[in-house]
């Protein structure tokens, strides 16, 4: 699902990189619009993209966003009998901020209980990537699925498991 | 609006050449929303199919008839009501007059100059019916009641809202009250700010005045509410809020341009007197042979809401947290939140605010926008010019701050990207507004 977004990407990172540099003065002054290499990063290689098993009980699993949007995350944790989350995965269909933002999110969670991986906030994220400002709802998003992800292990912790899985 | 969401893909899969000042993002849903799809689909094929006359007997015109029917009882069903208590009108403005114009002829009838139909000299002997209201009403509800003042038919109230939580105060309203009272029209939220008003709370108050009066001899006070705004955006009940009408209005959710009007046991409880006389339709309370495609896409956009109004609620309130989330970061101390009153609660779409700053009156900072489709208010209000809006004057609004108040109302299919979007049209039409100092 990473794949997603992936040729269109590649190709325009490609074409950005062939097309010699021919801004007219005007726009000399307005910053250029190409992705921060940071991105870029989690991109060509993505940290921890996959599937946890999501009939686990250690497992929370977070689906967040709308196709129609055009973006969808889902973010899985597992967590150890102490409350810490020990690995973590991730499938985003989105752009390449959404890619990069749900990757660093998967890197963030682990090591942490479930008590500190509530505190990572969006603008952590849009900060540590730079994101520019048309992007920030991808970071929203990416701690949106956190949560959703928290959320779902925490129910699954509740004598009376087996509820439907939130979304 | 589907397309915003094709864009969006389209202009990723470019990735970010395409300027960003090409696409535009609408955020002015409260002024008007397209059609849902489906409700296209339902009018065309009535359009096709259904265009017989619906009192005809013979089938074309029976399932024009059919399909009336059907749009009735899904329109009963998103407000909890009875099919035979919903009329169709040519919308919003016609149910608001229907309302008040038939209140007034009851009144009248009931209570004329030489005795009520009991025999007895009416206590109300001479007197005009009273209406009350409250001073952020849609014009379709104030003028009429306006006008009904200056040509002496009726007295009015207009009782204010409060200047702390922008809602109109039950307390108030009771407190209107006189005997001859025979109407409270109070809208269900305001398309301005968004607030919700206590129409559950002004019902039960009245419904329990009611008692009193009827064994006074009094004329019993029924209870309007204008839902145009709510519906859709919200859980609307006519049982819940207690009303006996309330006026529907297609175009503001997903619907096409016409409306209905429900009465609580129409032609039985509630009297309705109309306002035209004609051909027998919807039985003469609104006659005139039925507009059949617009009756169904309306039927169709009901049956939408009332599948999936939890689901609009919880994505529209999502996304226009994050929209007040993101001008609070951008603009920090100089956002005033014009439509978050403590206490009241408010529709989950709406979000009226205003930048601080000579230059940035509403009008003048939303025309240097290049990608934001918005109003400063309501949308027929567009000729007051600079003037602040008198919705946000009377809650309490200082006239600086209302001057440069922007209404942002999101739909179903807005997104937190277009968010972002508009976020940074509009600092850089406040950077160009202020840079032309």
């Amino acid at each position: 699902m990473a794949a997603a977004g992936a040729g269109r990407l590649r190709r325009a990172a490609s074409a950005l990189l062939l097309r010699p540099p021919r801004l007219p003065a005007r726009e000399l002054s307005a910053p250029a619009r190409l992705y921060h290499k940071k991105v870029v990063d989690h991109y060509e290689n993505p940290r921890n993209v996959g599937s946890l098993d999501k009939t686990s009980k250690n497992v929370g699993t977070g689906l967040v966003g709308a196709p129609a949007c055009g973006d969808v995350m889902k973010l899985q944790i597992q967590v150890d009998e102490k409350g810490r989350i020990v690995d973590a995965r991730f499938k985003t269909f989105g752009c390449g901020s959404a890619i990069a933002s749900s990757s660093l999110a998967t890197e963030w969670v682990k090591g942490k209980t479930v008590e500190e991986a509530l505190t990572i906030k969006n603008t952590d994220i849009a900060k540590e990537l730079c994101l520019p400002p048309v992007k920030l709802h991808c970071s929203m998003l990416a701690e949106d699925a956190i949560k959703a992800a928290l959320a779902d292990y925490k129910l699954k912790q509740e004598p009376k498991a087996g509820e439907a899985e939130k979304k | 609006m589907e397309a915003a969401g094709a864009r969006n893909r389209d202009a990723r899969g470019r990735a970010e050449k395409s300027p960003p000042e090409s696409r535009k993002v609408y955020m002015d849903y409260n002024a008007t929303t397209p059609l849902e799809p489906e409700v296209i689909e339902a009018m065309t094929e009535a359009m096709r199919e259904a265009w017989g006359n619906p009192s005809s007997s013979y089938p074309a015109g029976r399932k024009a008839k059919e399909i009336i029917n059907t749009a009735r009882e899904n329109v009963a069903k998103m407000i909890g009501g009875q099919p035979q208590d919903v009329i169709f009108t040519s919308g919003g403005t016609e149910s608001n007059n229907l309302v008040i114009q038939s209140m007034v002829k009851h009144f009248h009838k009931v209570h004329a100059a030489n005795g009520d139909t009991g025999g007895h000299p009416s206590l109300v002997d001479g007197a005009l019916p009273h209406i009350i209201t409250c001073t952020v009403e849609h014009d379709s509800i104030r003028l009429p009641l306006e006008h009904l003042g200056e040509e002496r038919k009726a007295e009015v109230t207009f009782v204010p809202v409060s200047k702390v939580n922008g809602q109109v105060e039950a307390e108030d309203i009771l407190a209107a009250v006189r005997p001859a009272t025979c109407l409270v029209t109070i809208m269900l939220a305001n398309n301005e700010t968004g607030v919700v008003m206590p129409v559950p709370e002004i019902s039960r108050r009245v419904r329990a005045l009611n008692q009193q009066r009827a064994a006074g001899g009094l004329p019993e006070v029924l209870m309007h509410t204008d839902a145009a705004q709510a519906l859709g955006k919200q859980h609307v009940d006519v049982r819940d809020l207690g009303v006996d009408f309330l006026t529907i209005v297609g175009h503001k959710f997903y619907g096409p341009r016409i409306g209905a009007l429900y009465v609580r046991g129409l032609g039985e409880h509630t009297p309705l007197y109309p306002m035209l006389f004609g051909g027998g339709q919807e039985r003469n309370f609104r006659p005139g042979t039925e507009n059949t495609p617009m009756i169904a896409g309306l039927g169709k956009a009901a049956e939408l809401v009332a599948e999936n109004c939890d689901a609009y609620e919880a994505h529209m309130r999502g996304v226009r947290d994050y929209l007040e989330e993101r001008l609070a970061a951008e603009f920090g101390e100089r956002l005033h939140l014009n439509s978050q009153f403590p206490g009241a609660k408010r529709l989950p779409n709406t979000c009226n605010f205003s930048i601080q700053g000579p230059q940035l009156q509403g009008r003048a900072l939303l025309a240097q926008c290049r990608t934001l489709l918005a109003s400063v208010g309501a949308a027929c209000h567009s000729e007051l010019g600079d003037r602040p809006s008198p919705v946000l004057l009377s809650c309490g609004v200082p006239v600086d701050v209302a001057r440069n108040a922007i209404r942002l109302s999101v739909g179903r299919s807005s997104t937190r990207a277009e968010v972002d979007l508009i976020v940074q049209d509009l600092k850089q039409a406040v950077a160009r507004l202020e840079g032309q100092a």
